[in-house]
């Protein structure tokens, strides 16, 4: 029994609160402990930030390729490429749409590009070829 | 505060065996790289200031992002391995 339980139950047995009251006391005490024991509650630990975007390329003849990047590198070159001139930001913009990426960047602020690199940490992509060739792409 | 790498590590084979590998101390550098741009500081200011004035503050804004572009690569980690026995391995610890 807690403290304050049994402070409630002797002030009760003291006649200083009536039984409603008590039962009422008792009841938010109750509340109060089930949302500390809660795993949404503020006091449970965080699940640790992913730091790095990791790609695994497994061949069947026996190739590895075994890539860590940091997402903060990931970060840095946002920074980086806000910073890109608006004459070249158009060719950038056209090479990437060559290669089937349609952003562009002298739109896409430096926040949202942050945000999508944190959506990235929820991310993982699992290729298995029929030839058994695997490619994993995951944050770790 | 992110920390700048401190190890380079590369290593490099090929199936003939030629092997290469290299382990540079970057620790070293930062020290000496900090001390010359602090004697530097003068001169920069100076070019960041015409840089500015010729309408190229992007470059300046850009040099300024590139310490924090080097020290993020800390982790960084590329391992291939072929299956004839060639390895490249470039790590920055």
């Amino acid at each position: 029994m807690t403290d304050s339980r049994r402070k409630i139950l002797q002030m009760l047995a003291k006649g200083k609160i009536t039984a409603d009251e008590a039962e009422r006391l008792l009841n938010a005490l109750n509340e109060e402990q089930s949302a500390d024991q809660s795993p949404d509650s503020p006091t449970t630990p965080a699940k640790p930030k992913p730091r790095f975007l990791k790609l695994q390329v497994r061949e069947v003849d026996g190739d590895k390729v075994d890539v860590q990047i940091p997402l903060d590198l990931l970060r840095a070159g946002v920074k980086l490429s806000t910073l890109i001139p608006k004459q070249a930001q158009a060719k950038v913009n056209a090479k990437m749409a060559e290669k089937g990426i349609d952003i562009d960047f002298a739109q896409a602020l430096p926040d949202q590009l942050n945000r999508l690199i944190d959506y990235l940490q929820d991310m993982a992509v699992n290729v298995e070829e029929a030839s058994g060739s695997t490619v994993r792409i995951f944050c770790e | 505060m992110i920390w700048p790498p401190s190890i380079l590590r590369v290593h490099i084979a090929d199936a003939q065996r030629t092997r290469i590998r290299l382990w540079l101390p970057l620790f070293i550098v930062w020290p000496i790289l900090l001390i010359i741009t602090a004697l530097l500081l003068p001169v920069l200011v100076l070019v960041a200031m015409v840089f500015y004035i010729c309408r190229l503050g992007w470059l300046v804004r850009a040099a300024l992002i590139l310490p924090q572009l080097l020290a993020a690569t800390r982790g960084l980690r590329v391992n291939i391995n072929g299956s004839g026995g060639q390895i490249v391995r470039v790590i920055i610890q």
